[in-house]
């Protein structure tokens, strides 16, 4: 990949640069992995890393856009380790807090992660931090998929970072990352979310929610953008998406 | 000993002699407790950085690893890529400050650099990296299977010193190559060489063994020039820490360094680097905090003590000015002979001092320490109200007990108390009460005298009808007698203090006003009459008399004034005045009498003269020898008498007649016409009568009644001359005069008059006649008539045989 960044949004002074950097093991498997950073006036929220299989790199590629000393923020939308794998590293690297949801501070000893003084709980309600000229707020989305999680709404950009939440097992064989045909995107996302996410209740108040936002993108951890009538149309499929303990039946 | 003494010995054993014990012993276990800290803080922080470091070595380790197992990376190699080697190398590189990274074949060849330095495609088996630390590391790796660290040393190449992390690339179980990293030693320092906490002298060494020595590799802070050229021989007296370091261990403790300062060093191991570590502070300046806290105590035991001096000597002057107050109070108690009283009202006691005691004349233990002693011995008629006012001063703690009672000595005489005390309060409970006696009996004896004084002095000048009153140089009352209240018609409270306008009307309060500045001007004693008017409207004549008032320093402070009620003896003299027309009236009267009897001595001799010549007459005619001559000359002697006759009456008539209006005349006529009067008579008994007068200058005066006064005289020499010679009677009369006076002497020789009669001859009724013959009022009317008539003066004396009358009368009359 010569390029590993797409800009997503830069109006002069607020940057948002997605960059997909994948684990080895995941390249077969399709579940392409998204990583964003905003930045404005030399600070900087890195969002979701991803595992130390690709610290590395997305090391090497944030610090094209930003000292690492400058990142103050990291934040971790839930546990999982193609989130939160390489908090270690990245702890070791920078001297940023990291925002998670409280459910998860002490599992991050697992990765090998001590420096819990550095860690921000987010409250389940939510909150929003300043950074540079704008805030962003964390978005409760809470068993989508997991017990704690949330997503990031960035009042300038107007990007929604919504974690797994609109997440697809997609394929990208010409780089371009973004939803064409939601019709069609719709089979990408049935399986994941079908299995992924708590309930229907629980999709419905993220979307009534999220409803209240202006969002221009929702950028989700795997997979595809989505933009225009296709934020839409993702509200309204997820809103009537029978998923998980609506479907209690197929899993006993 | 005195009390300040035992002060300043409690103070010093008491507190300044344990403030220096805790404060030495505060300051050793001080040095203990830093020195303990100041270790325990290098070993955490020695460990800390150790396992950040190890920690760090790991994530490394871990990085290259992925990096390694990466397939992509496996294919490329086998491909030859490098383009694409250097893509997924490039990254890590980067974001682990690597130096250069390596792709090793199997048998030693480097088979890929990032930097493509002169080590590209050399052998790590052959010089010059043979028996190097990096060909060492390859070496081991590649026998043991595991991931290694190499050593820092020098490496040509990139001319830094350097360690290389290698990890094995295994394909199926097998090494088909070697990825390695090189670290320069500067990020390796990088990762701990934080200096914040060790202050100025704090130093970081990291250290290899290598041989017999523990060689730095570092830069030292102050010492760029430490790195491998610095080091401690393993087993020499200096640089412990480093030596226990580079063999493995950890500890803490105090050392000489390798430049011989003695140091507080933590030392410890960094395993996967096999670095040794050491963390070290001077103890002076880790000491300087202890060097402060030393100061800082010395200088607190410093202020302490001053402090405690200070109260030393606060207290020490206290207590002294207590002990001389004490001294001053006994030698007052004893100077003053008073008598201290102390009643503990909780404890129901009482002391008296002997001298309390003596003034009863009592011996301190003839008189009992009890209430009840004082209570037998104070009079019965002040017992209770002494009581009650005590009992009210212990209910009350502003009020200051001081009363005044008799008591009895113990001769049985009274003696006269003044009691003075005050009550001790403890959270408003009376608890005791302290006083003295002080026996004032004489005072108090005195002060009977003085009212007595007073009394007497108050009582004199109210009793008296004199009005007395005093004013202050304003004109303000300040005090008046009874008389005067009476006068005012109001009581002497509400008179002290005003002036004449509060008390009188108008016009009369400026009368008295012009009459007090006048005289308080002048600074003479001014006297007047004055009409005023009391409160009932009657009226009054006053004589007043006022005198400035002086000070003792002659200075004038007011006005002393008196006024007396003259309106009776004005009424008096009135009367008087009356009562002497009266007895003018009644000695004109009397002298009317004299006349009567003067007529008839004037007229028995014409009378019988004519009663002859009648008889003749008519013997002639019986004899009838009447013949016209001597008919003629009977006739004519009768017509003769008869005419001396009429003269006489006419006299007697304008003595008679009173006279209001002033005549000028000679007083030497005057005399003449009274001693034509009174001649005959002192003619018939025998009387020379010697005149001599030399006089011209006429008076004008009241004529009739200087002629009565010389009628009067005459008369009174004539009787005394029948009275008391049988012959050589003889009255010498003198007129003359002086340049302002006529006198008129007038001596008898009938005898005089005795001494202490001679002084009551003027009075009024006095005489030494029998009342047949005097009116005793002849003389009295003279001098009133000279002197208030006549203005002139009337004197008598004794002379030769008899007694003179003196009259002179002035010239010109006085004007009034």
């Amino acid at each position: 990949m010569d390029n590993n960044y797409t800009i997503l949004y830069d109006d002069g002074s607020r940057k948002c640069i997605m960059f997909s950097f994948d684990d080895e093991s995941h390249e077969d498997s399709f579940l392409s992995v998204n990583q964003y950073l905003i930045i404005e006036n030399g600070e900087g929220i890195l969002i979701d890393p991803g595992s130390e299989a690709i610290f590395d790199e997305l090391f090497d590629g944030v610090s094209q856009f930003i000292d690492a000393s400058d990142i103050k923020y990291i934040f971790l939308s839930h546990q999982d380790p193609d989130v939160s794998g390489s908090i270690t590293q990245w702890a070791m690297s920078t001297q940023a807090k990291f925002l998670m949801s409280g459910l998860w501070v002490r599992f991050m000893s697992h990765y090998g992660f001590t420096e819990m003084s550095r860690v921000i709980e987010i409250p389940d309600k939510g909150a929003k931090l300043t950074l540079g000229s704008h805030i962003v707020k964390f978005i409760p989305a809470h068993f989508l998929h997991s017990p704690g999680n949330f997503s990031l709404y960035d009042l300038r950009s107007k990007i929604l970072f919504s974690g797994d939440i609109g997440a697809a097992i997609v394929n990208s064989l010409d780089g371009l990352k973004k939803v064409t045909s939601f019709e069609e995107h719709t089979k990408s996302l049935e399986g994941f979310h079908k299995r992924y996410m708590g309930s229907n209740k629980l999709c419905q108040a993220w979307v009534q929610r999220v409803s209240k936002l202006d969002v221009l993108m929702i950028a989700p951890q795997h997979g595809f953008i989505f933009e225009d009538e296709n934020i839409k149309s993702f509200l309204e499929w997820l809103k009537e998406l029978k998923c998980g303990s609506d479907l209690l039946e197929e899993l006993y | 000993m005195k009390v300040s003494h035992k002060l300043i010995l409690i103070i010093l054993l008491g507190i300044l002699i344990p403030t220096s014990i805790v404060t030495y012993i505060n300051y050793n276990s001080s040095t203990k407790i830093i020195t303990s800290i100041v270790q325990d803080n290098l070993k955490n922080s020695v460990q800390q950085r150790i396992n950040y470091v190890e920690h760090y070595s790991e994530h490394l380790l871990k990085s290259l690893k992925i990096v390694a197992e990466k397939k992509r990376l496996y294919q490329a190699y086998l491909n030859k890529d490098e383009k694409r080697i250097f893509r997924i190398l490039e990254p890590s590189s980067r974001a682990h400050n690597f130096y250069d990274m390596f792709l090793i074949n199997r048998d030693g060849t480097i088979e890929f650099t990032i930097k493509k330095e002169s080590d590209l495609h050399k052998n790590l088996y052959d010089k010059p990296f043979l028996g190097g630390k990096f060909s060492l590391a390859f070496k081991e790796l590649i026998e043991t299977n595991k991931t290694t660290i190499a050593n820092f040393s020098y490496y040509q190449p990139s001319t830094k010193y350097a360690s290389f992390l290698l990890v094995p690339m295994i394909r199926e179980g097998k090494i088909v190559a070697v990825l390695a990293a090189q670290l320069d030693i500067d990020i390796f320092v990088k990762l701990s060489n934080d200096y914040s906490g060790l202050g100025k002298s704090g130093e970081i060494i990291f250290a290899e063994k290598i041989k017999n020595r523990a060689v730095f590799i570092n830069k030292l802070r102050n010492d760029d020039d430490a790195i491998f050229q610095h080091y401690v021989d393993i087993g020499s007296k200096n640089g412990v820490p480093i030596q226990n370091a580079v063999n493995g261990e950890f500890g803490s403790g105090i050392y000489d360094d390798y430049k011989d300062v003695q140091v507080i060093a933590s030392w410890g191991y960094i395993k996967s680097f096999k670095v040794g570590m050491v963390v070290k502070i001077n103890t002076e300046e880790a000491y300087s905090k202890l060097a402060y806290l030393k100061n800082s105590t010395l200088f607190m035991g410093l202020i302490v003590m001053f402090v405690m001096l200070y109260l030393v000597w606060y207290m020490k002057r206290m207590v002294e000015k207590l002990e001389m107050k004490r001294a001053q109070y006994e030698y007052a108690i004893n100077g003053t002979n008073d008598g201290l009283w102390d009643w503990n009202l909780i404890q129901k006691s009482v002391y008296f001092s002997p001298q309390l005691k003596r003034m009863l004349g009592y011996e301190d233990d003839e008189f009992e320490n009890s209430l009840e002693s004082w209570k037998n011995v104070i009079h019965p008629d002040d017992l209770e109200e002494a009581l009650s006012y005590a009992r009210s001063c212990q209910n009350n703690p502003n009020k200051e007990y001081k009363t005044e009672y008799r008591v009895r000595h113990k001769d049985g005489s009274w003696i006269w108390i003044l009691d003075r005390g005050q009550t001790i309060f403890e959270k408003g409970v009376a608890v005791r009460m302290v006083g003295f006696h002080t026996d004032i009996t004489e005072n108090r004896n005195k002060e009977l005298k003085i009212r007595e004084v007073q009394t007497l002095l108050s009582n004199i000048i109210n009793s008296i009808d004199t009005l007395i009153f005093v004013k202050d140089i304003n004109f303000t009352y300040l005090e008046c007698n009874g008389a005067f209240s009476k006068f005012v018609g109001k009581s002497r409270e509400d008179i002290i203090g005003k002036s004449d306008y509060d008390l009188f009307p108008n016009e009369m309060a400026a009368f008295f006003r012009e009459q007090d500045i006048k005289m308080l001007k002048e600074k003479v004693a001014r006297a007047n009459y004055e009409w005023v008017v009391y409160p009932d409207e009657s009226r009054a004549y006053l004589y007043t008399l006022k005198a400035p008032l002086y000070d003792e320093k002659g200075t004038v402070i007011g006005l002393v004034g008196n006024a007396v009620d003259m309106t009776e003896s004005y009424n008096d003299k009135k009367a008087l005045e009356e009562k002497e027309e009266i007895m003018i009236a009644q000695s004109r009267h009397a002298a009317m009498g004299e006349m009567i009897s003067m007529i008839a001595h004037q007229w028995r001799q014409p009378i019988s003269v004519i009663s002859m010549d009648a008889n003749n007459v008519l013997v002639d005619i019986e004899l009838e020898s009447v013949d016209n001559d001597s008919l003629r000359s009977d006739v004519s002697d009768i017509i003769k008498q008869t005419k001396y006759l009429s003269q006489t009456i006419d006299d007697f008539r304008d003595f008679f007649k009173p006279s209001k209006i002033k005549d000028e005349v000679l007083v030497s006529d005057v005399f003449t016409e009274a001693f034509s009067v009174i001649s005959k008579s002192l003619e018939n008994n025998n009387i020379e009568v010697v005149n001599n007068f030399q006089t011209e200058t006429k008076l004008l005066i009241f004529s009739r009644e200087l002629l009565q006064v010389f009628l009067n005289i005459l008369k009174n020499a004539k009787e005394a001359l029948i009275e008391n010679r049988e012959e050589s009677r003889v009255i010498v009369n003198k007129i003359f005069e002086d340049s302002d006076s006529i006198i008129i002497s007038m001596c008898d020789n009938g005898g005089g008059v005795k001494e202490e009669i001679l002084q009551k001859i003027f009075e009024p009724y006095f005489t030494t006649k029998d009342t047949k013959n005097g009116t005793g009022l002849g003389l009295y009317m003279s001098k009133t008539i000279i002197e208030k008539h006549l203005k002139g003066s009337i004197v008598a004396f004794n002379q030769d045989e008899g007694v003179c009358f003196e009259i002179r009368l002035p010239k010109e009359e006085k004007s009034e």
